[in-house]
């Protein structure tokens, strides 16, 4: 049964403080409990066993109801790493409060995604079907009358309860960091130069970088507080990106200072801002990221890797470097000795291993926390391998 | 004089000068796939023919009936070569894959993959593949977002079995005004129902 190990535990008491942080090398999804029995949801990646959305395979494991106990749902971006299962969550949890960055409701990209859904041409279909399958879902609610849902830029409050009913005795609050207008303006010019035109060639989505519009996050319970980085990189420019966020905090504090860092752009170096750790969190944070690789891509690079650790010994990664080439099963053997014979084909499966890092309050007013390993999850520093 | 095919030939009968009556022109009847047309020399080619003839029964094999029909002298100068029977390979494919190109490398290009021959329908591996497999025509359609079948499967021709990987870059169709007005009109649809003529959307909906 997948999550037996991690559910073992059982879930969290009413006055706990859960982030938990799945990865499996292409995607990322983390489940939050809030309190109370109240679960958010960031971003979905589907789990390589069961072709289901992890976070829900995750919650039914350790008995939770999600139609029930989900109250959030957050899509920090819709690059398909972060999105994929998102429009299940949404039928499996429609009483939850769903979440996208508000220039994903621009009438240009609503545009974008039907142009690109007209094409056809591929069997895997467009990065934007869950995308639109989520428009369709929000269209849905608002015609039925249930304003379940919402737009976010900097600053948006997401969430929020009070002391009295938030079951720890702190209030709690989910404040998106981003995207700033400035980030908007940048998403706008690069949707405008990838918008299909009549008389051009179809082609898949374009690659989608830089990663504009992305919605870091932060959970205040209290004086604790997590910062969730979502996908966000540095700009280059103080309206835009990392510089953005950090000047609003220098405006009004954002926070007195995380404890939990969820390490954005699976620790890029472009991601990187040692400002964001010297104002943004607390020292020696406990810290965790998704591995990614796409094609010869990797990410956290060796210097990545370095740069983080080197800000806290309590850095983690949800999965090992793992450079599978697994050769599927059950493949005619003809097949297998064609790739075996020509060295220069390198062919790999997607469903490289997975593993969570779940970070578990012990007590809120102290801030202390413990933190758990599961599956092929390790610390940050044994995440590569050493260089041949 | 030149001698050709046996005959001896003045220089002048091997000229172009070939009237457009006499030239050679696809058959009407009989035609041999395969087999090409070629200007002759109208003196040349009747001379030919004639000793030919006269001189060897084989070479008889060579003249398509159709020639020997009076109907046909219209198609004078036309030479009808016997069609070679081709063997058009058998292939059996033991694996297929649908690509969508994501980088290109100085000598290699990589992919997202999904395996139709599973009958999946998602993308489950990921593959780099040399450039040299390419044709060269396919080259120049090789862009970030391009789509192609990847085939490995076993190929029979003259008696021999033989192994084969082909990549071949899909020819994508263009957008047409119909399909892009349609679309935009579906998302002006979509952005009414949920903002309906109000320009801002911060008021609207959302959070409790």
């Amino acid at each position: 049964m997948p999550f037996s190990e991690i559910a073992a535990v059982g879930p969290p008491h009413s006055d706990q403080i859960e982030i938990c942080i799945f990865g499996p090398n292409y995607g990322e999804c983390i489940v939050a409990h809030v309190g109370n029995g109240n679960w958010i949801v960031v971003d979905s990646c589907i789990h390589g066993d069961t072709k289901e959305p992890v976070a829900l395979v995750y919650l039914r494991s350790i008995g939770i109801n999600p139609a029930t106990a989900i109250k959030v749902i957050l899509a920090t971006h819709w690059h398909d790493d972060h999105y994929r299962g998102f429009s299940q969550i949404l039928s499996a949890a429609p009483a939850a409060h769903v979440w996208i960055a508000s220039a994903l409701t621009d009438r240009e990209f609503l545009q974008f995604a039907s142009r690109m859904g007209k094409n056809k041409t591929a069997v895997a279909g467009n990065k934007l079907s869950e995308f639109s399958k989520t428009i369709g879902e929000i269209r849905r609610r608002h015609e039925a009358g249930l304003p379940t849902f919402g737009f976010a830029s900097a600053k948006t409050s997401m969430y929020r309860v009070g002391a009295g009913v938030s079951g720890h005795g702190f209030p709690c609050e989910i404040l998106a960091l981003s995207p700033s207008h400035g980030d908007m303006l940048n998403f706008m010019s690069r949707l405008a130069a990838d918008m299909p035109r009549s008389r051009q060639t179809k082609r898949a989505v374009p690659s989608p970088q830089p990663n504009h519009l992305s919605m870091a996050t932060m959970i205040s319970v209290g004086s604790t507080s997590v910062l969730l980085g979502a996908d966000v990189e540095n700009s280059g420019t103080a309206t835009a990106g990392w510089e953005a966020i950090l000047g609003a905090h220098h405006q009004s504090a954002l926070t007195p200072g995380a404890t939990i860092y969820k390490i954005p752009h699976h620790g890029s170096q472009n991601a990187h801002n040692a400002d964001v750790w010297l104002h943004l969190l607390k020292p020696n944070p406990l810290a965790a990221l998704t591995p990614w690789r796409k094609g010869r891509g990797r990410l956290p690079t060796r210097e990545g890797v370095a740069e983080i650790v080197s800000r806290t010994p309590f850095a983690f990664a949800t999965a090992v470097d793992a450079r599978t080439r697994r050769e599927r099963r059950g493949r005619p053997p003809g097949v297998l000795r064609s790739l075996r014979e020509n060295r220069r084909i390198k062919l790999r499966s997607l469903e490289a291993p997975f593993g969570a890092v779940r970070f578990r309050s012990v007590d809120l007013s102290a801030g202390g926390w413990q933190h758990e390993l599961f599956g092929s999850a390790c610390h940050l520093s044994q995440y590569r391998r050493a260089p041949k | 004089l030149t001698e050709l095919w046996g005959l001896q030939v003045a220089p002048e009968q091997l000229s172009s000068n070939v009237s457009s009556s006499e030239t050679a022109t696809p058959s009407r009847s009989g035609a041999v796939p395969g087999a090409g047309g070629t200007r002759f020399n109208k003196d040349v080619l009747e001379a030919w023919t004639r000793v030919r003839e006269q001189r060897s029964p084989i070479a008889q094999d060579y003249i398509s009936p159709s020639m020997k029909n009076d109907d046909l002298k219209k198609d004078f100068g036309i030479v009808h070569y016997r069609s070679v029977e081709r063997e058009f390979p058998r292939e059996v494919k033991l694996q297929e894959w649908e690509g969508q190109v994501q980088e290109i490398g100085s000598n290699y290009f990589s992919a997202r993959l999904v395996d139709l021959t599973a009958g999946e329908k998602e993308e489950t591996e990921e593959a780099e593949l040399p450039l040299d497999d390419l044709i060269e025509s396919d080259r120049a359609l090789l862009v970030p977002g391009a789509v192609f079948r990847w085939i490995i499967g076993y190929r029979y021709m003259y008696g021999q079995k033989e192994r084969f990987t082909r990549i071949v870059i899909r020819r994508l169709p263009m957008w047409t005004e119909q399909e892009i007005r349609s679309a935009d009109q579906q998302a002006d649809e979509l952005h009414h129902a949920l903002f309906g003529d109000r320009s801002s959307r911060t008021a609207t909906l959302g959070s409790d």
